[in-house]
């Protein structure tokens, strides 16, 4: 049979069209975003552990970052995938960012890890009235400050704040530009070795006020939900293995984070890690992060736009899919 | 040789094949160009963005305030996806700052998962270099760190370092990779497009037309050819090769209509018409035979209708008697040399029921071929041989007896004579009369005469040997013809004669005699005076009492003296 010229050129352009149809979205791996927290550094633990090489794990590239900001603006700027942060940058990045993410996974709970530190002649937390206080303006800090003000009464037009990096805090507090500032480790460490200064408030004094998360991209979700499960999946075994090896483990979250081991086991008392199967209480709709996320989302708004009433967040932004025994919301 | 094997014969076929494969090798051509253009472009896209990150990173350094300030800087530009590494080593070899915590402070080799020790180990030049690394796929740039005046203490304390950079060009050139595959895959499609459309085209404008010219050309009918209009198209050069080929089709089948009318003229003569080529060194063969040669040689079919005109003479040739070929060749010689000449023979050939004699004649034809060229006739002469022996045979013999006659036996008798004389032989003749023979005659009538007359000569030619001729020399009267024989001998044998008549018995039941004259020719003898003598012999028979041969007297040894 002759096929017609027609044919063949009509055959010939199919060919090339489907030959230039490839999946140009697939990725090649997933980035993540953390700063020197150690509550992040079972990642790059789960990496050095080879867990992050079985089949279908899709290869993990661990960003490091200064701060928790700029974990959130790499994210914003889609240098990232996903970020580990607080209930602050979840809130943070669904009003200001026109990036949607959800958190899936609660890292760890500060007890005490996150605190307030100012200078010996403030006492008390209603003493901070009037005072300048140091802060990053969108971070677990937030959290930490609305905490305090709970606890004290205080309202938050009576402080002068100031937004610095966590980084320039000890210089800022020694050089007496702020009176207090709310810092977590390692800076934390390095602020109340400062003499002149201590403690004034920490977490153990509201112990759900800071919890680190995972949150990722929606759009990763989505498309990739199987290789994000076995990301968690290797966390959590890298989590599992810490804690029947704190000694080696210290040594890898030292290597990753930049903090001593002695550092690292001094900050363990006051960072509690929560494996799988310790995750279902905190997703739950009464729990702590259906209840904080409002608040959250109300002081970050306000902090960033000096908005009188801030507006709320969806609670889809909590997404559970990943919880093993996990009510839907 | 391996092309001209692959290459098929037909002209469309070879040109869709030549199409197919420029086409390939167009696209392969497309695909590596655009391969190597949009990899070497990625490579050095890379090696830009690593340059521009790096002096980006160096400015860095003046300016930033503090250790904190510069490696937020540093881990800013770290989250960039392409960016691998970035570290700041002073002299002694130490990462001071890097974009993972884990090389801060330890030893550069640290950076060795990375990036490859080669460049771990090479010095800062004067100037940033930027390094390709192929197996990796990096862009690496090593820049010296001299700042001028910086913020920090932390770079101070650098003075003498070097900055390491790795761009991973992965996504680059993967990138670069699945352009190139795009770009190629269009360009491929309109090539092969433009090339079919530009095959179409001349398929159907050259290839087709062509073929179908040569599809009529290699008709073997001329008329339709000269009557039909080629299918040429539009082109200009194959409609004037149409009809150029009509017009030779036409020129060819006038050609084969007069061709056919000379053959038939040359087959409807009686015998054939052939074409015959004799070459200096004696080889000769035949170009043509009109049709007749099959029936006038006894052609089998095959044969004849092969064409083979080479197969045909060596056939006739075969045919024509032995003893006839001699002359054949003779004629030949005769007619070629000293000039060409005038051809003639006659010869019998066998066929299957017999002898037929042919005549032959050519005469010769200038041509500016080597050897010399004739154009003759075969006829059948059968016929008129036949009336020549006849007229031949009643010229020269008796028509009772079939002995020969007086004229027939005159040549013999001559030439014999002759021959004696030259070789010195003796020769005798006897002659014979039959006694009383006009009683038989008259008593039993002409009829039993002519029987006696016949039974006699049977009854000497029993007699007489192979050399011997015998002929009616008259009314009653015979002549023999004795070669080689002297007088002794010719009396023996006309005494056995003489013997064996008067002892047979004859049809008319009486008995018979003969009388004998011999002579021997004598040196000197002609025809004439031997005859006579002979008859004087026989008349002294006849006289002596009949029944008796006389002639023994007479001295032979005079002819050898």
């Amino acid at each position: 049979m002759r096929v017609g010229i027609r044919q063949k050129i009509v055959c010939v352009l199919v060919m090339l069209a489907l030959a230039g149809c490839q999946d140009l979205d697939r990725p090649d791996g997933l980035r993540l975003a953390v700063n020197s927290w150690p509550g992040y550094g079972y990642f790059a633990v789960a990496g050095e552990r080879g867990l992050l090489n079985e089949p279908g794990t899709p290869v993990l590239e661990i960003v490091e970052t200064s701060s928790l900001s700029d974990s959130v603006r790499a994210f914003k700027r889609g240098q990232v995938d996903m970020l580990g942060g607080t209930l602050a940058e979840l809130a943070a990045i669904n009003q200001f960012g026109n990036r949607a993410a959800s958190a899936v996974l609660v890292l760890n709970r500060s007890v005490g890890a996150d605190m307030i530190v100012a200078s010996d002649d403030i006492t008390r937390l209603d003493q901070l009235a009037g005072k300048r206080l140091a802060l990053e303006p969108v971070s677990a800090n937030v959290l930490v400050l609305a905490a305090a003000l709970a606890e004290s009464g205080l309202q938050l037009n009576q402080l002068e704040l100031l937004p610095l990096p966590q980084g320039e805090m000890p210089a800022a507090m020694t050089k007496g530009r702020v009176d207090a500032a709310i810092t977590y480790p390692p800076i934390s460490i390095e602020l109340e070795a400062l003499a002149g200064f201590s403690r004034l408030f920490d977490t153990g004094q509201a112990p759900d006020a800071v919890i680190d998360l995972l949150i990722v991209a929606d759009d990763v979700i989505n498309q990739h939900p199987q290789e994000l499960a076995s990301i968690i999946r290797a966390h959590d075994e890298a989590l599992r293995w810490g804690k029947n090896n704190p000694a080696e483990v210290n040594k890898l979250l030292s290597k990753h984070t930049g903090l001593s081991v002695e550092e690292l086991v001094k900050l363990s008392d006051s960072i509690e890690m929560l494996t799988l199967d310790s995750q279902a209480a905190f997703w739950q709709p009464t729990g702590p992060l259906h209840r904080l996320l409002p608040v959250a989302g109300r002081i970050v708004q306000q902090l960033n736009t000096r908005a009188a009433e801030g507006i709320g967040i969806p609670s889809q932004v909590l997404n559970n899919r990943f919880i093993p025994n996990s009510e839907a919301p | 040789m391996i092309k001209k094997r692959l290459l098929p014969t037909s002209l469309a076929r070879r040109f869709n094949f030549l199409m197919v494969l420029f086409s390939m090798l167009g696209v392969v051509l497309v695909a590596i160009l655009s391969y190597y253009e949009h990899v070497i472009e990625a490579r050095a896209e890379a090696r830009s963005i690593a340059v521009d990150r790096s002096l980006t990173i160096v400015d860095a350094m003046e300016t930033g305030a503090s250790r904190e300030s510069i490696s937020r800087f540093i881990f800013s530009v770290a989250a960039q996806p392409s960016v691998e590494s970035i570290a700041l080593v002073d002299a002694g070899g130490r990462v001071v700052l890097a974009s993972r915590r884990s090389w801060q402070n330890a030893d550069v080799s640290a950076l060795s998962d990375v990036i490859d020790k080669q460049w771990l180990a090479k010095q800062a030049g004067e100037d940033m270099s930027v390094y390709w690394d192929e197996p990796n796929v990096q862009a690496v740039v090593i820049a010296p760190i001299e700042p001028v005046n910086p913020a920090s203490s932390v770079i101070r304390d650098l003075q003498g370092g070097r900055l390491l950079f790795a761009l991973d060009a992965r996504p680059h050139i993967a990138s670069a990779r699945k352009e190139a595959w795009f770009d190629a895959f269009w360009a491929s499609g309109v090539l092969v497009v433009m090339m079919l459309l530009v095959s179409r085209a001349l398929h159907r404008q050259v290839a087709w037309p062509l073929e179908k010219l040569y599809q009529r050309t290699r008709s073997p009918d001329d008329q339709a050819l000269a009557s039909d209009p080629a299918p040429t198209g539009q082109v200009r050069e194959l409609k004037a090769l149409g009809d150029a080929i009509s017009e030779l089709a036409k020129a060819r089948l006038a050609v084969g209509v007069e061709k056919q009318r000379l053959e038939d003229i040359a087959d409807s003569i009686p015998g054939a018409v052939y074409e015959y080529r004799h070459y200096p060194d004696g080889d000769d063969e035949f170009l043509y035979f009109s049709g007749g040669i099959q029936q006038l040689v006894d052609l089998d079919a095959e044969t004849a209708h092969a064409w083979d005109f080479a197969r045909i003479g060596a056939n006739v040739w075969s045919r024509i008697l032995p003893e006839d070929r001699e002359n054949l060749e003779q004629a030949t010689q005769a007619a070629n040399y000293p000039e060409p000449g005038e051809w003639q023979a006659e010869y019998r050939v066998q066929i299957s029921d017999g002898i037929r004699w042919i005549w032959g004649h050519a005469m010769p034809v200038a041509d500016d071929q080597p050897g010399q060229l004739f154009r003759g006739v075969m006829l059948d002469i059968t016929d008129r041989k036949e009336l020549e022996q006849r007229l031949q045979q009643a010229a020269t013999h008796d028509p009772l007896t079939g002995a020969l006659n007086r004229a027939g036996i005159e040549p013999h008798l001559e030439s014999s004579l002759a021959g004696a004389r030259r070789r010195n032989h003796p020769m005798s003749i006897v002659l014979i009369d039959i006694d009383y023979f006009k009683n038989v005659n008259d008593t039993f009538g002409h009829g039993v005469g002519d029987s006696v007359l016949i039974q006699l000569v049977e009854m000497f030619k029993r007699r007489l040997r192979k050399a011997d001729s015998l002929a009616r020399w008259g009314g009653e009267e015979f002549l023999i013809l004795l070669p080689d024989t002297d007088a002794k001998g010719a009396f023996q044998l006309a005494e056995a004669l003489r013997k064996a008549i008067e002892q047979a018995t004859f049809k008319h039941q009486q008995p018979l005699t003969i009388s004998l004259g011999i002579a021997t020719a004598n040196a000197g003898d002609s025809l004439k005076s031997l005859v006579r003598r002979a008859d004087d012999n026989l008349y002294a028979a006849k006289h002596g009492g009949r029944n008796q041969v006389m002639g023994l007297i007479e001295k032979p040894e005079s002819l050898e003296s």
